[in-house]
């Protein structure tokens, strides 16, 4: 799905706007918020706060800032994932050429449908809901996602699981 | 006179309804209306706060707590300790980037959003950017939290499809043939980026040099600079 959330590759979001010795918290509740979602997190299915997040309404999401999301995120209002340890072997090997396919909220949408370069031996990470498996760093040229506008000598390494990927 | 409060009140909300709602239908309409607009995150946190103390779910004392930790024990000056062992030993150097996860333990550091950690090096050739275009995952052992442009839209969107502009608007300008990669944290490996020793510091000590050390430039949004080349800069 394309989510809100999965920015990369946006355009129109403005300048970055480093803030000179930013406090860790800007307001009190920023940090009630904060230690709220960490003191209540032991129980939560793993990755389902940020799930939740990503469930937000775009309109919502873009509006609010990002201790704002967290806290409506406490409110679950869809399905979460949950973890297991993996148990599947990992489908692929270093270096080889695969493309990406699935469609999920924790896969960018600038890296579908094409075959990528894979380039790094997977490092072994839990997964996704009741579908333990691997992680992978991917690594894709700039130019390959982006075009000629990108440098040819800059990459991309995107940690995408092995539902995302397929032989090419 | 002898009005109680109750009465007090009702007397009041039925002239504040009259004045506001003249039949019950409108009335329904502004409460379903009224709840579409976003509350005051400080009072809303404080009920989400109150509620969950009161079940029991939660002990004020370690909100505190937690509060504390990430305002004053962790931060970017545990990255910069990293980083600075990791320049005056190279057999650290070495276990560094081969085994992040135990070679940052060995210096006292690890937990919540930092289980899983790459340790990636700068060199004349290659620099490394980190972030995360689907949320903000950012490696907190070594880090802290992360600063709210991290979090933000602009950063989010433009580190992948224009790296070296992001870069430039921190004020780094990399020479073309300069590698540039941007390792975009989507899973659940978080990301150090080990910056380049500058010049001139060969014999400061390793506490000198780790307070040289920046957090933008372990994200890699910086160089590591000296004071006097900060003054050239």
């Amino acid at each position: 799905m394309n989510g809100i959330h999965d920015m990369g590759g946006m355009h129109g979001m403005g300048p970055i706007k480093p803030e000179k010795n930013e406090p860790v918290f800007h307001a009190a509740w920023e940090g009630r918020a904060f230690a709220l979602s960490m003191a209540v997190d032991g129980d939560w299915p793993y990755g389902a706060d940020r799930y939740q997040i990503e469930m937000i309404p775009p309109e919502e999401y873009l509006r609010q800032n990002y201790c704002g999301r967290s806290c409506e995120s406490e409110r679950p209002r869809y399905p979460a994932l949950s973890s297991r340890p993996a148990r599947a072997p990992a489908q692929y090997e270093s270096r080889g050429t695969y493309a990406t396919t699935a469609l999920h909220t924790r896969q960018n949408r600038d890296d579908r449908a094409e075959p990528w370069r894979f380039r790094i031996p997977g490092h072994q990470r839990q997964g996704l809901g009741e579908k333990p498996q691997h992680v992978y760093s991917v690594c894709f040229a700039a130019r390959d996602l982006w075009g000629e506008q990108a440098s040819r000598y800059d990459s991309i390494y995107v940690d995408l699981w092995d539902d995302y990927l397929e032989p090419a | 006179m002898t009005t109680n409060r109750r009465d007090f009140l009702t007397a009041a909300v039925t002239v504040a309804g009259a004045a506001v709602t003249p039949d019950l239908s409108h009335a329904h309409d502004h409460d379903h209306e009224h709840q579409a607009v976003p509350s005051d995150p400080t009072l809303r946190v404080k009920a989400l706060e109150s509620l969950l103390v009161e079940k029991g779910l939660v002990d004020r004392s370690a909100l505190d707590a937690l509060i504390d930790t990430y305002e004053h024990k962790v931060g970017p000056r545990n990255g910069a300790r990293v980083v600075a062992r990791a320049w005056a030993d190279p057999v650290y150097r070495q276990r560094l980037l081969s085994n992040a996860d135990a070679a940052i333990a060995e210096l006292g550091y690890g937990g919540l959003q930092g289980e899983h950690m790459v340790v990636v090096e700068n060199t004349p050739k290659v620099h490394n950017l980190v972030v995360c275009t689907l949320c903000s995952c950012y490696p907190w052992p070594v880090l802290g939290l992360p600063p709210v442009w991290y979090k933000s839209a602009p950063y989010r969107s433009r580190a992948v499809i224009d790296p070296r502009g992001v870069l430039r608007e921190f004020g780094l300008e990399l020479a073309d043939d300069v590698e540039v990669r941007v390792w975009d944290s989507t899973a659940e490996l978080r990301y150090l980026v080990l910056p380049e020793r500058p010049a001139g510091t060969e014999k400061m000590s390793e506490e000198e040099v780790a307070a040289l050390v920046t957090r933008d430039s372990m994200v890699g949004v910086g160089k590591v600079t000296t004071p006097a080349q900060g003054v050239r800069a």
